[in-house]
């Protein structure tokens, strides 16, 4: 009997390290293959972190980074100014209203961007009117398409408290709305709060799709646009930015550890795959 | 610190066709120690949220010590209240849990009068803990610690204790009473369960339906209920029939006063297990059913004919009523309702 046992550990053991060889290999062969392609131009990864002579070298590129970094931090503000509050005040207020503020948040996401960006067109034709043609307009755009991963994690944060039962306490103890939302509400879900903000980060610094259709720069189009003239780099500059989207990710997971409900962590491990991973890996081609 | 004066007057309330609250009235004397009983859904819980300003009313007015308030928000009622659902603040030790609401009244002292606080209420031991330390009991006393610290006009306590497991359902129950008597607040006092309200109110209200049966001392709930529902809802009853003749009722052939006059001659007379008596007897009218055991005090079930009778009696008799016995059945001549 026992050694029945035994055999079959031994054999789940060798399927285990088995799948984790082939998925190893399938994910880290394009990024070593990156390492080495990047590397055969000596100069290359000194000039990517040596900021003046980045700027000075690919005026592009540098604007394309200064662009994105930029719709990053305004995208996630906005939409923590715009989420936070209405989920809320829907929990609070409007609990029957839940279901369909969640069916509007989801929707970015069943819809594919190309056909986000035919609807988003005319509307940006009037976008450029009112606030000319920064890149940084494309900040709206962005705030829609980060809803469905944001809005799960605020809301899994919420559900995580009984909002409504420590609202009314701190309003009894005389506590106005905005206290409530400042000392209440936002310490109790401030992993949620810190998720949605770095899936917000990741997926912005990726997108590619919106921003090339129209006519932004952002750094995957600068990337794109890169990889014509100087391969070595553009491949560089992409390795850095899926690490960096890596790193946010794995900070992600282990502020998902360190909560002691669950429900949170789940709902934000779902979301994160679709994230800027695929939308970096996207540009590969291109380089 | 003393009490104030709560009135609500006329208070109306519906959620779609359900008349939570229906005009109703009631009067609070300062310092005093009300408890709202009632089934789930009568409207107790309400009532008390609309004088914490968490729910507005459809009508009616609220006055706290003389002064209307109901247009006043909850934050500026300046009223302590502690609810059934856990509701400390989880990312605060019970310290800062306490001293929430006096920081923010802007409280030079606000962490030694928290202090204090946590100490009547007999924690202060768990000062630094936060609440996924504590026990629900624990969390319920710095719940109420939270409650009493801004000194509130009035504490509002709804169901703070029925989450909690019997024993320390008890014993924070009596806390609750010395703490209230200690700091004199007028208090409100939701609850289902009788026992809590009959123990701990000055007087109670048993609420159906939005409006108030009765208010009295708990003691005139119990004893002289004024309608039947009352006298149905509050302790156990037999439901005896009987024969008016005048103001008595004759039951199990025991003449009893009745507590209001009677419509009809065949009556169904609500008696308490404690006022029936048993005994052994050969060619007794009853015979015994059942018995459970209930502690001290024991129960007794009897047939009379073809209606059963529950009896209490002391546990030390339960030897002689072993089930089958013929006993005789009796009522002891205490004024009963009629349902």
């Amino acid at each position: 009997m026992a050694g029945v046992i035994a055999r079959r550990a031994r054999k789940q053991r060798a399927f285990r390290w088995t799948v984790l060889l082939v998925l190893g290999v399938f994910f880290l062969l394009p990024l070593v293959a990156m390492v080495e392609f990047s590397t055969r131009d000596s100069s290359t990864w000194p000039a990517l972190f040596n900021w003046p002579e980045l700027s000075e070298r690919y005026p592009a590129l540098a604007e394309g980074i200064t662009s994105s970094l930029l719709q990053a931090a305004l995208t996630a503000l906005l939409m923590l100014v715009l989420l936070v509050p209405t989920a809320v005040w829907g929990r609070l207020r409007l609990p029957r209203l839940r279901r369909l503020v969640e069916f509007l948040c989801l929707l970015p996401l069943t819809i594919p961007a190309i056909v986000l960006v035919v609807g988003l067109a005319p509307v940006y034709a009037w976008v450029t009117y009112f606030f000319g043609g920064s890149s940084l307009t494309l900040v709206f755009a962005y705030t829609i398409l980060v809803l469905p991963y944001a809005y799960r994690a605020i809301d899994a944060g919420l559900s995580a408290i009984d909002v409504k039962t420590l609202a009314e306490a701190a309003r009894s103890l005389g506590a106005s709305w905005a206290t409530v939302m400042w000392r209440v509400v936002l310490p109790n879900i401030r992993s949620a709060v810190l998720s949605a903000a770095f899936l917000t980060v990741a997926l912005v610094l990726g997108e590619f799709t919106i921003a090339s259709l129209l006519n932004r720069t952002n750094l995957q189009v600068a990337i794109n646009f890169l990889g014509k003239s100087s391969a070595t780099m553009s491949v560089a500059v992409s390795l850095t930015a899926l690490l960096l989207a890596f790193v946010l990710l794995l900070l992600l997971s282990l502020l998902g550890e360190r909560r002691r409900s669950g429900s949170a962590v789940a709902a934000v491990a779902t979301a994160a795959p679709a994230g800027p991973a695929t939308a970096v890996a996207s540009k590969e081609p291109a380089a | 610190m003393t009490g104030v004066a709560v009135h609500l007057n006329g208070l109306r309330r519906t959620f779609g066709t359900v008349h939570a609250l229906d005009n109703l009235d009631l009067a609070i004397e300062p310092g005093e120690f009300i408890a709202l009983l009632g089934p789930s859904g009568c409207g107790k819980t309400t009532a008390l949220r609309v004088l914490a300003g968490l729910e507005d009313a459809d009508s009616g007015q609220v006055l706290v010590g003389g002064q209307d308030v109901t247009a006043l928000p909850a934050s500026r009622r300046d009223m302590g209240m502690v609810f059934q659902a856990y509701s400390l603040f989880p990312h605060l030790t019970a310290l800062a849990n306490v001293s929430f609401g006096l920081s923010l009244r802007g409280r030079s002292k606000s962490l030694k009068r928290a202090k204090e606080m946590l100490d009547l209420v007999g924690i202060a031991q768990f000062s630094d803990r936060y609440p996924h330390q504590l026990s629900g009991g624990q969390q319920q006393r710095v719940a109420l610690a939270r409650a009493l610290a801004i000194e509130p006009s009035v504490l509002l306590l709804d169901e703070p204790l029925s989450a909690l497991d019997a024993k320390v359902r008890v014993q924070l129950r009596d806390e609750i009473r010395r703490i209230q008597t200690e700091v004199g607040t007028t208090t409100l006092f939701v609850t289902h369960d009788q026992e809590e309200a009959l123990a701990v109110a000055d007087r109670v209200g048993v609420m159906r339906s939005g409006k108030l049966e009765q208010l009295a001392a708990p003691a005139d709930i119990y004893l002289t209920p004024a309608t039947p529902f009352v006298a149905e809802f509050v302790g156990l009853s037999n439901r005896l029939p009987g024969t008016v003749t005048g103001n008595e009722v004759e039951v199990l052939g025991t003449r009893l006063p009745l507590l209001s006059p009677a419509s009809s001659a065949s009556v169904t007379a609500l008696v308490r297990p404690e006022s029936v008596q048993v005994t052994p007897e050969t060619d007794g009218n009853g015979r015994v059913l059942t018995t459970s055991f209930l502690g001290p005090i024991s129960k007794v079930t009897v047939t009379v004919g073809d209606v059963l009778v529950v009896a209490q009696v002391a546990t030390d008799r339960l030897g002689s009523l072993a089930p089958g016995t013929p006993v005789r059945v009796t009522l002891q001549p205490v004024p009963v309702a009629i349902a």
